[in-house]
């Protein structure tokens, strides 16, 4: 998919741990794994919203357009 | 009662069907084994075949068109009831749209849509070597059931792709 999720980048910014956030967004470990492989189909605007809270940044932050 | 997931009355179906499966090749199986092993009596050209347990018995004419039409109709129904329970078996899931459940009707239409028209075919003309088109009925009810199945099966296929993509959705 031409989606890429910048996560993990945004989640090294701020020094945070995968299981942290997920802690903090109220979602499993695996579907943030899920979320951060790339392997997701959709992302919900409630989550996109709990990341952006949490991680105090916009939905641009987390996720980019590149050309395939 | 519920329709589908465990203890339901897809388990029930399941259990059916897949007796009727296995009680259809142990018959077959039984039926080999007697014509191998000389256990049946041949009175007036008919062979008649004793069936364990029961009072019943099988019986019919003593040539091999009409043992390897009563084997091949034999098989074609443990292969029928096998595939019937294994979908029932996928159904007894929590989710339905399984990849178990398309496969199983993929098959199921190949066999009553390919196997069942062809194996009408070859026991009417070559194995019975019938003249006349009997029995068309049995040929009719195959193409609606497999007709039927077909359909399902890209009803399924699109509902897994649907639940794959809710599960996939974060």
């Amino acid at each position: 998919m031409s989606i890429v999720v910048n996560l993990n980048t945004v989640l090294a910014d701020r020094n945070l741990k995968s299981k942290e956030l997920a802690e903090m967004i109220g979602i499993t470990e695996a579907n943030l794994s899920i979320l951060k492989s790339g392997k997701a189909k959709a992302i919900r605007f409630s989550t996109l919203d709990a990341i952006c809270k949490a991680l105090d940044c916009q939905p641009a932050d987390i996720l980019a357009y590149e050309k395939e | 009662m519920k329709i589908f997931g465990p203890k339901s009355l897809s388990s029930f179906f399941y259990y059916i069907f897949r007796s009727i499966s296995i009680v259809l090749l142990a018959f077959l199986s039984y039926m080999e084994f007697a014509f191998v092993t000389n256990r049946f009596t041949v009175q007036d050209g008919r062979f008649h075949m004793k069936i364990p347990l029961t009072a019943n018995s099988i019986d019919g004419n003593y040539q091999s068109s009409d043992i390897l039409t009563i084997s091949l109709v034999l098989i074609f129904g443990i292969l029928l009831f096998y595939l019937l329970s294994n979908i029932f078996k996928a159904l007894k899931k929590t989710i339905i749209f399984n990849k178990g459940i398309v496969k199983n009707l993929k098959l199921l239409t190949i066999l009553n849509l390919i196997i069942g028209p062809v194996l009408y075919f070859l026991i009417h003309y070559p194995i019975m070597h019938k003249t006349e088109f009997r029995n068309i009925h049995n040929l009719i009810l195959l193409i609606i059931f497999g007709m039927i199945s077909l359909f399902l099966t890209y009803v399924f296929q699109k509902g897994y792709t649907v639940q794959s993509e809710n599960d996939l959705t974060i």
